[in-house]
């Protein structure tokens, strides 16, 4: 019960928007595997939903003092970010299902694996941007600077690639042995957050 | 009675220069203590210092044995702090959002809660977006004495309140005080101030003596301002400070009528016609407020005759501020 409460307070989206994610992704997905890009178009849609969401969220909640409040009370901030990002993952995984699905069809089960470890790396990036940016205008830029720089790396393709999951999306890995390193940016990332945030 | 509270030489300065210097004073279990100070004496400041919200620059501050710069997660199980503002996920009841407020604390939803929202007036199952300004302070008031902790400290928790709910509030202060708590409230009404144990009066940054009411009111500036559904009496040092009392008080509603307390001599003579004219073009409803601030304001300087100019010259000062 309180996970549910927790979700709906920090991630919670009314399931009409749930819906209309789900539909107008899986339309936007739909429409470039006709050009064979429907990974790299489910790539952008995870990195601009993930890193936005909980980086708009985070500010949201410091203009409106629900943030002050969870700021000063005994829980422990590395464990509520984390949470935090954990449950954004759920939030922008959700509505993806039927988009991931169709890619699946296309690329392969790997496609799972990148999705996942690529939404929590989204997410884990976007509740680090919430948590530095003062105001909104600090979190429009630090999302988008994020954003780029995802996008940036799964276009192109160098030799970080085999440890970037949205380049795995765009250029699956023949080597299955190649899949675990998938995993170790989002961790990365996930112990940057818990340090950023563990003096405050 | 113990000291829960013990806070030794506290500093916390803004860039721009104000906050607070060398705050020291004690608080007890079972004593409501009010830090009363004006809009810029460096309350909200202290208050945010005592929640931990930041760290203080110079001096220590222990609550319940632990010193705050160095042990700030055990002052946290300690304390429940309130802020002047209105903290709430507006897409969940209220009960969900005590839910979710107290499980930051580790606590169940209490069989209290319904008790105390109950003495509040407030219904808990409605949507929080939905409650007025009153409603969600009610809700973080009901939140913070449902709780439990050590120290509650509480920034204007009257703000947008009624009188029979400060009435209530205090109550439940009372109350927690009773179990063992230390209620430590800033404020700058002094109706708010009667309720209290004790008074410590902030200026400029720095504890004055223990204050009464009595002191607080001396000088003071009685402002009744008239809502649509309520009249609030507050106290201003001085009419200058009317627009910001105004600017906190748009957050209820807006003024149906503004009195401004009698300056003691009788000063209507001074009037001038071409003056009474001009204010007669003013909104009714401004036109007894603009009478009296331009009377305090002839009287404070000394002035022989009210000219359109004295006028002029105190709205131009009341648009300024």
């Amino acid at each position: 019960m309180t996970l549910m409460t927790d979700f709906r307070a920090l991630a919670g989206q009314s399931s009409v928007r749930v819906i209309a994610k789900a539909a107008l992704s899986l339309v936007m997905v739909g429409i470039a595997a006709f050009f064979s890009r429907e990974a790299f178009v489910l790539a952008i849609i995870i990195i601009f939903t993930g890193v936005t969401g909980p980086a708009i969220r985070l500010i949201t909640m410091k203009r409106d003092g629900t943030y002050d409040r969870i700021l000063v009370s005994p829980v422990s901030k590395p464990r509520f970010f984390l949470e935090f990002a954990g449950l954004w993952t759920i939030a922008v995984l959700l509505p993806l299902v039927p988009a991931t699905a169709v890619v699946m069809l296309y690329d392969g089960p790997v496609t799972l694996l990148a999705v996942i470890t690529g939404t929590v790396l989204a997410t884990v990036s976007g509740t680090l941007a919430g948590f530095v940016s003062r105001g909104l205008s600090d979190a429009h830029l630090a999302a988008l600077a994020l954003s780029g720089l995802l996008i940036v790396l799964t276009v192109i393709r160098t030799p970080a690639a085999a440890f970037l999951p949205f380049a795995a999306l765009s250029f699956p890995p023949s080597d299955p042995a190649a899949l675990p390193a998938l995993a170790i940016l989002p961790a990365v990332a996930a112990v940057l957050l818990a340090a950023a945030v563990s003096r405050s | 009675m113990s000291a829960t509270v013990v806070a030794r030489d506290l500093c916390y300065r803004y860039p721009g220069g104000r906050g607070i210097v060398n705050i020291s004073f004690e608080a007890g279990a079972g004593e409501v203590l009010c830090i009363f100070g004006w809009n810029g004496a460096g309350k909200t400041t202290l208050l945010r210092v005592l929640s931990t919200l930041v760290m203080p620059q110079a001096g220590t501050c222990h609550i319940g044995g632990c010193e705050l710069s160095r042990d700030r997660t055990a002052v946290r199980r300690k304390i429940v702090p309130l802020f002047d503002a209105s903290a709430h996920f507006g897409h969940l009841t209220g009960r969900e959002n005590a839910r979710f407020f107290l499980s930051l604390y580790g606590l169940p939803l209490p069989g209290s809660l319904d008790r105390i929202a109950a003495a509040f007036d407030l219904d808990l199952d409605r949507q929080a977006g939905g409650y007025s300004l009153g409603m969600k302070r009610k809700l973080l008031l009901a939140e913070a004495f449902a709780a439990e902790r050590e120290v509650m400290v509480f920034d204007e928790p009257t703000l947008g309140l009624d009188s029979g709910m400060c009435r209530v509030f205090f109550e439940q202060a009372r109350e927690a005080a009773r179990a063992g708590a230390c209620v430590i409230i800033g404020t700058n009404r002094i109706e708010d101030a009667g309720f209290a144990d004790r008074i410590l009066l902030l200026q400029n940054g720095t504890i004055c003596p223990a204050a009464s009411v009595e002191d607080l009111v001396r000088g003071m500036v009685r402002v009744t301002i008239t809502l649509a559904d309520r009249e609030l009496v507050e106290h201003i040092p001085s009419p200058d400070d009317l627009p910001q009392l105004v600017k906190k008080i748009l957050s209820l509603g807006v003024p149906r009528k503004i009195e401004i307390g009698e300056s003691g001599a009788d000063i209507s003579a001074l009037w001038t016609r071409d003056a009474e004219e001009k204010v007669q073009k003013a909104p009714p409803f401004l036109q007894k407020m603009i009478r009296s601030l331009v009377e305090r304001y002839a009287q404070d300087h000394g002035l022989s005759r009210i000219t359109p100019e004295v006028v002029d010259e105190v709205k131009e000062r009341f648009e300024q501020r």
